[in-house]
């Protein structure tokens, strides 16, 4: 359900998630205590909470890079629990983009092969040249296609990290925390280009942050705060 | 600062234990280098002073010296004997040798002494030698001083007569005829008729059998000497007072004593004492200089063969400390940026290398211990022994090279840190992509020169190839260069394949760059990217398993070919030369002299069946027969004279020497009484054809110079081998060096030859079961007195050769190095892939979290490896079987520097590849089985959290 209250058909919705990690001593550390959750498409969805309060493990949870203790993950109408791994790994391939904290370049690669990587493992039918140079024009940097990850900066490089979360047009993103490493222009110019690819390309992004001045340009902001999940109107 | 360095090195303990090992290997195989090459000289030492027992029948190291003395200075033996005695202790004061016995001589000479029984004159001298009682026999009478008691009348009508009693050698008695009783007359001194003295014969004596070392000067040499006894001997000095008197001392010394440690100083006192006094002499001056001749070959070879597989070593120990250090590059850069200066930064880097080499350095002291032992104890190449290797004992230089190894190893794990410790984080971080850059070799083609070099330098050498031979053969020294320059190509050749393999990897990227799928796009990219990082591997992999092949292939070849000459120059399992009695008769005082030899009954060897000779045949071989074609005479041709049948069944041949199997030439022979088989070099220098006839003849075994008889066969087959014939025979020049020349064959029929030449003495040729031992049929010999000229067994030589200096050397060496290099190339391959995959965990989290199957990661790893280090491997496989066909000929030549009827052949033993690919697979399959483990296990989103760290 978005803020104005419209009724459209969730991308994503999580139906009491939890998720605990052993501690050891025979101890379980719950981090998520039923989380009840909708994404709307090509939407900005922000997760916001402090450090620890367990919005990168919804997150890896949302992306199927891990399984919940309980409860349900539906994405685009399939319930990622009765999916096989293969089947999760496709879904990811094709559907779904990630954009690191960590940046997680390939550091092998230039800006260029790291977006045709992308696009290969996407198996992208269109003309593969002409995408990468499109994506890294959308994000500026279509002037340091062939720069190595170690020559660019910070921002540049998760610039070249979106580049390659959107290249294959997947349906959702998923972010985390991706202007935590950047000063707070290149965190806005990082959120206007999200806005911009949702716009023209109808793509899904849900992201974490912890950003207080990025809450406004969130379709949607939830609050994570000691393992429970909250709305947070009017941000 | 120790606490941080304990904590670092605990933190990577896996890796600095595989740095340790290798400093372990390192310091044991350097350590081999000092005590491998003692026991070496040790027993060269040895093997050349039991050379001269065998060849002069004496003991080998004996000192003597001789001189005159005065009647009027020494008035008794005791006095002599006490002057001798100080000269020997002022020997012994330098020749620090123990003593086994002394030989000393007083002599005067006599002059002519009148026989009693015939009148006549003959020169004799009048000898004292020390403990004669106790050295000699008495063959017949009685010592000087118990003459009292003969009861040879004649002897005592002597006595009586105021004769004094003395004894002669059984040489001398049988060859001057003299008889017990007989006496000398002699005046000592002519200006004084009182000194006239009789010296009546009491006894005959011969040399005692008791294996005491004492008779340096044989007594059948002591021709014209009577022995009397001390008290007598005195007497005499006293008449004799102003006349001069010789002494003679002969020291036997303790040869074992004489070792790598002492000889060079006891020559340099053996010339020493010889400048000083002429008369001084010894025969072991000589044996010691050979020893040091061969000192500065056997200690080249020795350090030439270390080298490579040093080298591999330190290879190793960089690849690995670089490994740790790109580990903690940014630990370092941390520490760079907090204010830690580079000084400090290296300091504690030599403090940590300086804990782990001299760790390493002290373990691979006990470990060089026993690798020498291992290698020492070898057969052939990896025929690892339990023989006895008492003679290699560690020595103190085993210190030094573990000091060495511990350097090397300090200084080549503190290399990379310098220029790692220059950067800040920042730095760092500008540095990053250094990783894509060509290693310096490539960049700088390092490899063109290197494999120019050694290919110029192979080719000079095969130019030279006949001269290096016969340097060889004359006893001079082996360039080490020779074995150095395999090593050269080795590595020249290796980083070639390499830059070629990664030309091709580029190549084949680059063809399908747009359409790889991601697997193989990220596999080609990290290959190409990371060239310099997976260098070192690459490099360590095709160095360690070209040198392992090619070493292997090279020991094979040489022990191989070295077997296959000495069966084909003896041609069966045993050959007996039994002494044969002449029986000489002279018609007339010029009359000619008719000889017959008197055959030995060759049944007496019938019990050797029942020692496992399965056959034995008669072969006359006579070596100085002369052949004559036409006008022309070709002396000094070699020829055989075989019963056929037996001689096919005795005697054995390599399959492949001939046009056809010799046995069809034995058979070809066998039909034709008449018939003769010529070596082809015959053939060809007189253009004869089979069904030609040629004249051959044998010279008199009394007038050397005189052909007794002849034949003229009729060719009935031309060989080009035969067994135990060689077509090329090396002769010494005066010079001292050789030169080669043809040798000639003629093989006829035993019962032609004996009846044309009559019967003279032959070998007897025997052919054992493969469980006979040859020492049974030596024991045989003795135990049944039979005299022989010589014996040969195929299977004694063979060990003789296995265990001389230079082939045990090599086997050893190459047997060490071959499993070092198993066992580096196989912790090095698992330590550099699981290390890589640890390290780039975070990557492949990401490539998972993109949706990478588990079956395109494999495929991703199978191809980086494939390429990276399979076909490194390939390479180096290639690079080893490249450098075997290349060099193995020409090294060959150090070992076996004769041309021989057997041509060097090059010994490729499968099983020996079989083992490095054996090896190399069950590392890739060990290595494969952790990838997969971790790769499995590897939780994505774990993974990527580290990545944030």
């Amino acid at each position: 359900m978005t803020d104005d209250g419209e009724n459209m058909e969730s991308i994503i919705k999580t139906i009491d998630i939890h998720k605990s990690f052993p501690l050891g001593n025979h101890e379980m550390l719950e981090v998520l205590k039923g989380v009840d959750f909708e994404v709307q498409p090509a939407s900005l969805t922000i997760l916001k909470g402090r450090s620890g309060s367990g919005k990168t493990t919804l997150l890896n949870i949302l992306s199927m890079l891990d399984d919940p203790t309980s409860g349900k993950v539906i994405i685009d109408n399939t319930d990622v629990g009765s999916m096989s791994v293969r089947k999760r790994e496709l879904m990811r391939r094709y559907n779904v983009g990630f954009i690191f904290q960590s940046v997680a370049l390939v550091p092998i690669m230039s800006a260029y092969e790291n977006v045709d990587f992308g696009l290969k493992l996407a198996e992208y039918k269109g003309d593969r040249d002409a995408r990468i140079k499109e994506v890294l024009s959308i994000v500026g940097l279509e002037k340091r296609i062939n720069h190595m990850p170690s020559q660019m900066s910070g921002g540049e490089q998760q610039r070249v990290a979106i580049a390659r979360a959107v290249a294959h047009k997947p349906k959702i993103i998923f972010a985390d925390e991706p202007t935590g490493a950047l000063d707070t222009a290149t965190g806005l110019g990082i959120i206007s280009l999200f806005k911009k690819l949702i716009e023209k390309e109808g793509i899904t992004i849900v992201m974490t942050t912890h950003d207080p001045n990025l809450m406004s340009f969130g379709d949607a902001v939830y609050e994570m705060e000691d393992g429970e999940l909250r709305y947070v109107p009017g941000e | 600062m120790i606490r941080f360095i304990k904590y670092k090195i605990l933190n990577k303990r896996w890796l600095n234990l595989c740095l340790l090992t290798g400093v372990i290997l390192l310091s044991g195989f350097l350590c081999v280098y000092p005590m491998f090459k003692e026991g070496s000289l040790n027993r060269k030492m040895q093997s050349l002073f039991h050379e001269y027992i065998e060849k002069n029948k004496e003991f080998p190291a004996a000192v003597w010296t001789r001189g005159e003395v005065t009647g009027e200075s020494y008035s008794d033996v005791d006095s002599v004997i006490a002057f001798m005695d100080e000269l020997a202790a002022t020997w012994g004061r330098y020749l620090d040798i123990p003593m086994m016995e002394k030989e000393q001589i007083i002599e005067i000479n006599a002059g002519y002494g009148e026989e009693s029984l015939t009148g006549k004159s003959r020169q004799i001298t009048l000898d004292y030698v020390n403990n004669l009682k106790d050295h000699a026999d008495i063959v017949c009478g009685v010592w000087p001083d118990e003459a009292g008691s003969s009861d040879n009348e004649m002897v005592k009508e002597a006595l009586n007569a105021g004769a004094l009693p003395c004894v002669v050698s059984a040489a001398t008695y049988e060859r001057d005829s003299i008889t017990l009783g007989q006496t000398f007359r002699a005046t000592l001194n002519k200006s004084n008729d009182k000194n006239e003295f009789v010296m009546v014969i009491v006894g005959i004596i011969e040399e005692k059998d008791d294996g005491v070392p004492f008779w340096q000067k044989r007594l059948e040499k002591y021709n014209r000497s009577l022995f009397f006894s001390k008290d007598d001997y005195s007497l005499l000095m006293k008449s004799y007072s102003i006349g001069t008197m010789y002494y003679q001392e002969y020291v036997t010394l303790d040869y074992t004593y004489i070792n790598y440690n002492n000889a060079e100083d006891f020559y340099s006192y053996l010339v020493q004492f010889q400048n000083i006094d002429p008369e001084f002499g010894s025969n072991f001056k000589n044996i010691i200089s050979s020893y040091m001749e061969s000192k500065k070959t056997i200690s080249a070879i020795l350090f030439t063969f270390e080298i490579p597989i040093v080298a591999m070593l330190l290879l190793f120990i960089f690849m690995i400390s670089g490994r740790i250090l790109e580990m903690e590059t940014n630990e370092i850069a941390m520490l760079k940026s907090r204010g830690v200066s580079r000084g400090k930064i290296i300091i504690l880097y030599i403090i940590q290398s300086a804990i782990i080499s001299f760790v390493g350095s002290i373990i691979g002291l006990p470990l060089g211990y026993f690798f020498c032992k291992l290698g020492a104890g070898t057969d052939s190449f990896l025929g690892f022994t339990l023989k006895d290797t008492s003679i290699y004992s560690p020595n103190l230089t085993m210190l030094v090279f573990a000091g060495i190894a511990f350097g090397l190893s300090m200084l080549f794990m503190i290399i990379p840190v310098i220029p790692i410790s220059k950067y800040t984080i920042i730095e760092r971080k500008s540095h990053k992509n250094e990783g894509k850059a060509k290693p310096l070799w490539e960049k700088f083609f390092l490899d063109i020169p290197l494999l120019g070099l050694s290919i110029y330098l192979l080719f000079n050498y095969l130019k030279q190839r006949e001269a290096i031979s016969l340097a060889i053969v004359s006893g001079g020294q082996i360039d080490p260069i020779i074995f150095l320059d395999s090593s050269l190509f080795i590595l020249g050749c290796g980083l070639f394949a390499l830059r070629i393999l990664h030309l091709l990897t580029n190549l084949i990227y680059k063809i399908g760059k747009k359409k790889w799928k991601p697997a193989e796009y990220v596999a080609f990219l990290q290959i190409i990217r990371t060239t310099k990082k997976q260098g070192f591997i690459s490099v360590f992999l095709v160095m360690t398993i070209a040198l392992g092949i090619f070493n292997s292939n090279l020991a094979r070849s040489v022990n191989e070919n070295m077997e296959r000459r000495i069966d084909y120059n003896v041609g069966c399992d045993y050959i007996l030369e039994e002494k044969w009695e002449i029986i000489l008769k002279k018609l007339g005082s010029n009359g000619p002299t008719y000889w017959r030899y008197k055959e030995p009954d060759i049944n007496r060897f019938e019990p050797l069946k029942a020692l496992g000779v399965e056959s034995m045949t008669r072969v006359v071989k006579d070596k100085n027969t002369e052949v004559t074609v036409g006008r022309q005479k070709e002396l000094g041709c070699t020829l055989y004279a075989v019963n056929t049948r037996e001689f096919g069944q005795t005697a054995s041949l390599k399959d492949g020497l001939n046009d056809k199997h010799w046995y069809n030439y034995l058979n070809d022979l066998s039909q034709k009484p008449n018939g003769v088989i010529i070596s082809r070099n015959l053939a060809e220098k007189y253009e004869l054809n089979v069904g030609d006839k040629i004249e051959y003849g044998r010279y008199s075994p009394v007038e050397s110079n005189k052909l007794y008889a002849s034949a003229k066969p009729e060719i009935v087959g031309i060989v080009d081998s035969f067994p135990g014939f060689e077509s090329k025979i090396y002769l010494l020049q005066d010079d001292g060096t050789y030169k080669t020349k043809d040798n000639y064959l003629l093989v006829v029929n035993y019962t032609s030859e004996v009846e044309t030449f009559s019967l003279r003495p032959y070998e007897i040729w025997m052919k054992l079961t493969p469980n006979a031992d040859y020492k049974e049929i030596d024991a045989f010999l003795r135990e049944n007195d039979i005299k022989t000229d010589s014996t040969t067994s195929r299977a004694k030589l063979i060990q003789d050769q296995r265990d001389s200096t230079l082939i045990q050397i090599t086997n050893g060496m190459f047997s060490i190095g071959f499993v070092i290099s198993l066992t580096v190339c196989a912790v090095g391959f698992l330590i550099y892939w699981i290390l890589t995959i640890r390290e780039r965990e975070l990557i492949y989290g990401i490539y998972r979290s993109m949706g990478m199957t588990m079956g395109e990661m494999f495929r991703m790893l199978a191809l980086e490896q494939m390429f990276s280090s399979l076909f490194a491997c390939a390479a180096g496989f290639g690079v080893g079987i490249l450098t075997t066909f290349l060099f193995t000929k020409l090294i060959s030549i150090v070992y076996l520097p004769r041309e021989h009827n057997i041509p060097l052949e090059v010994i490729f033993k499968a099983a020996d590849a079989g083992k490095m690919v054996a090896i190399v697979l069950i590392v890739f399959l060990v290595c494969f089985m952790i990838i997969y483990r971790i790769i499995k296990n590897m939780n994505i989103t774990k993974a990527i959290k580290l990545g944030d760290d």
